[in-house]
């Protein structure tokens, strides 16, 4: 097997607050292979957002995190001075957000949001600039993309905005590409679309993709690997088939049961008990265990670690589909 | 057949825009000709994408706004011939719910008070059987009373959706509009909140105008759908037929565009598509307002509107010249 295109191991990031540090994400693992697309899925306040703001040194001054590897295309992040790392941002690895609008600058038009990109991280001239973000926009399906290089955010609609943020991301050809909620905030028909374009920039470019959703329907149409967050913690990680045709973890099972895409018409969701647990009342153990259906006496007492399961990874003592 | 609790006849909203700093006033046709019916215990979801009408239809239902044109009969009233102290009376039957509890609940107000409320201005109810009923309704809602006694902020998501709820039951309406009640909400606690609404659907009697994007949650919860697009009703029926067999095809594009929590199936669908933006409610196109998205446009869908008919022998209406 090749070496991975990204790699992290034992990622933990902790906020510093009154009572210490609270810890946002603890243990993430996260391999990605190059053209691939991996989602990563969570409940909010699962970390899923905070680990890859942690990847892209996003996070800001009141945090704190560590890994045991971080490595990008064979180079060690770890290692890289800051102003090195900063230039690979954006060229080699590059994110989009989940409010497109939010996300652009409202007072310049898209054109030359999307050229300041360039002119950053490339040596293009002017002209050359002007052509390839018209390129881009066409590339990222917008039509009468010479026009709409004038454009300013507010005079396009969402759709369009998250296809001038995708058009920027892919200005220069990133290895890897994070979409963080790319989706949430646009219609069905339109959301569609969006996944549909940036699948099939998966296959032109063979960029690898990683996507944050806490959709499973988004995850189950787009996704090839996927990682479930839970409070911080990765608790499954493996291919998308066997995922939701035996997911290993309960909270997993749970999820997807509660899904009234799964559930007879208006009989009773097996909704899961309870809440998930705030960042600054973690219980001991395994952190589902207050919830959990399979829970037993040494999960109340013991952290499960993450470990190999079959083709994934799985942070249970008691999986799913083992009798005990 | 018994009277409809809530019966529509041909609503209509326009309101006023300006285009611009100098542009020219235009007028936006927010909803055109909206006629349905709502039976006592059922419930009904109102669904399309953003701009197609349904929260304006919303407004109009609860009587927060007037509709420019048309008529709106609540339990056999016609509210455009009552008296004020009538209308008093029929708001109190009919009540909202809201998407996000966070902003429809007052931030600085005790659950308590929020839930008391209601009672004060409506019901002559002295201040311990108003915190009787407060106790009880909170138990209604599967929350503990002790609860009473906390502001928003330190609730849950879910549990803030649950005093949304309790808070429109303590009138005992006879119609519960919600709108979007689970789309900001963790899939787990969506699950939960979806149990509790069909609980006291059953238990109040409650008949239900359900406004959701989500097509997973209107099949789970559903007994009759309203599809609306650009201000028009395009197709109405009982949810499963609708669901099973849609005849209009935007419905149809709708349902495709929807993702399915299940790889295999969704693998399969993956380019049923739809190209293109709904147009801008200011600027609808001639004929049908879909044609210029519709796989099926034809001569006669550019120029002429389709009309609600009835093109089998159930009870479901479709707007399309091509629909059998």
């Amino acid at each position: 097997m090749s070496t991975p295109l990204l790699e992290i191991e034992d990622l933990c990031v902790g906020f510093a607050s009154e009572r210490g540090t609270l810890r946002a994400v603890d243990g993430v693992c996260l391999h990605v292979e190059k053209g691939e697309i991996l989602s990563i899925v969570g409940e909010s306040g699962s970390g899923k957002s905070v680990a890859m703001l942690a990847l892209m040194g996003l996070l800001g001054a009141e945090a704190t995190w560590s890994a045991k590897t971080m490595r990008f295309d064979g180079i060690d992040l770890l290692a890289l001075p800051p102003q090195a790392r900063r230039r690979m941002l954006g060229k080699e690895i590059s994110m989009i957000f989940q409010e497109p609008s939010a996300s652009l600058n409202p007072c310049f038009p898209v054109g030359y949001q999307i050229e300041e990109m360039l002119a950053a991280h490339t040596q293009l001239s002017s002209t050359e600039r002007r052509e390839r973000a018209e390129e881009l926009l066409r590339q990222a399906g917008i039509p009468d993309a010479r026009q709409r290089l004038k454009a300013f955010p507010h005079q396009l609609s969402g759709g369009m905005n998250q296809r001038v943020m995708i058009a920027m991301a892919i200005a220069c050809s990133p290895k890897l590409l994070i979409a963080d909620e790319p989706t949430t905030a646009l219609d069905v028909t339109i959301q569609a679309q969006i996944l549909n374009l940036l699948r099939a920039l998966v296959d032109e470019t063979g960029m690898a993709l990683l996507l944050i959703t806490h959709d499973m329907g988004v995850v189950a149409e787009t996704a090839e690997r996927v990682s479930v967050m839970y409070a911080g913690h990765q608790v499954e990680s493996r291919k998308v088939e066997a995922l939701f045709d035996a997911p290993r973890h309960p909270y997993t099972k749970a999820l997807l049961e509660a899904l009234p895409d799964r559930a007879p018409a208006h009989g009773h969701l097996p909704a899961i008990p309870g809440t998930v647990p705030g960042i600054d009342n973690r219980p001991n153990g395994c952190l589902f265990h207050p919830r959990c259906s399979r829970m037993q006496e040494d999960c109340r007492a013991l952290e499960p670690p993450l470990l190999e399961d079959g083709d994934g990874l799985l942070r249970c003592f008691h999986p799913c589909g083992t009798e005990s | 057949m018994s009277t409809p609790v809530l019966e529509a006849k041909g609503l209509r909203q326009t309101y006023v825009v300006q285009g611009g700093l100098f542009g020219k006033r235009k007028r936006l046709h927010a909803l055109r000709e909206a006629s349905f019916t709502l039976e006592a215990g059922s419930s009904l979801a109102i669904v399309g994408e953003s701009g197609c009408g349904k929260t304006t239809l919303a407004r109009i239902l609860t009587m927060i706004e007037p509709p420019a044109d048309g008529s709106l009969c609540i339990r056999g009233i016609d509210i455009a011939t009552s008296t004020s102290s009538q209308l008093r009376e029929l708001r109190t039957q009919i009540q909202m719910v809201f998407q996000d509890p966070k902003n429809s609940l007052n931030p600085r107000r005790r659950v308590g008070a929020i839930l008391e409320e209601p009672l004060v201005i409506n019901t002559k109810l002295s201040k311990a059987e108003r915190a009787e009923k407060i106790a009880s309704m909170l138990e209604q809602v599967g929350m503990d009373a002790g609860l009473a006694d906390r502001f928003p902020h330190m609730l849950s998501g879910g549990q803030r959706q649950r005093v949304a709820i309790a808070r429109a039951l303590m009138l005992n309406p006879a119609i519960l509009v919600a709108d979007e009640p689970v789309s900001a909400l963790d899939i787990s606690v969506q699950a939960q909140i979806l149990n509790l609404l069909a609980e006291l659907q059953q238990r109040f009697q409650l008949s239900m105008l359900f406004i959701s994007h989500d097509l997973s949650v209107v099949k789970h919860i559903a007994d009759e759908i309203l599809v609306m697009y650009l201000g028009r009703i395009v197709e109405t029926g009982k949810a499963a037929d609708i669901l099973a067999r849609p005849k209009h095809p935007y419905t149809g594009v709708l349902i495709a565009s929807t993702p399915v929590a299940d790889p295999a199936r969704a693998r399969e669908k993956r380019e049923a598509g739809l190209a293109g933006e709904p147009p801008s409610p200011l600027s609808p196109p001639p004929g049908c307002s879909f044609h210029r998205r519709c796989p099926l446009a034809s001569e006669r869908c550019r120029g002429e509107i389709p009309r609600l008919r009835r093109v089998d022998a159930s009870s479901r209406l479709v707007a399309c010249h091509h629909a059998d």
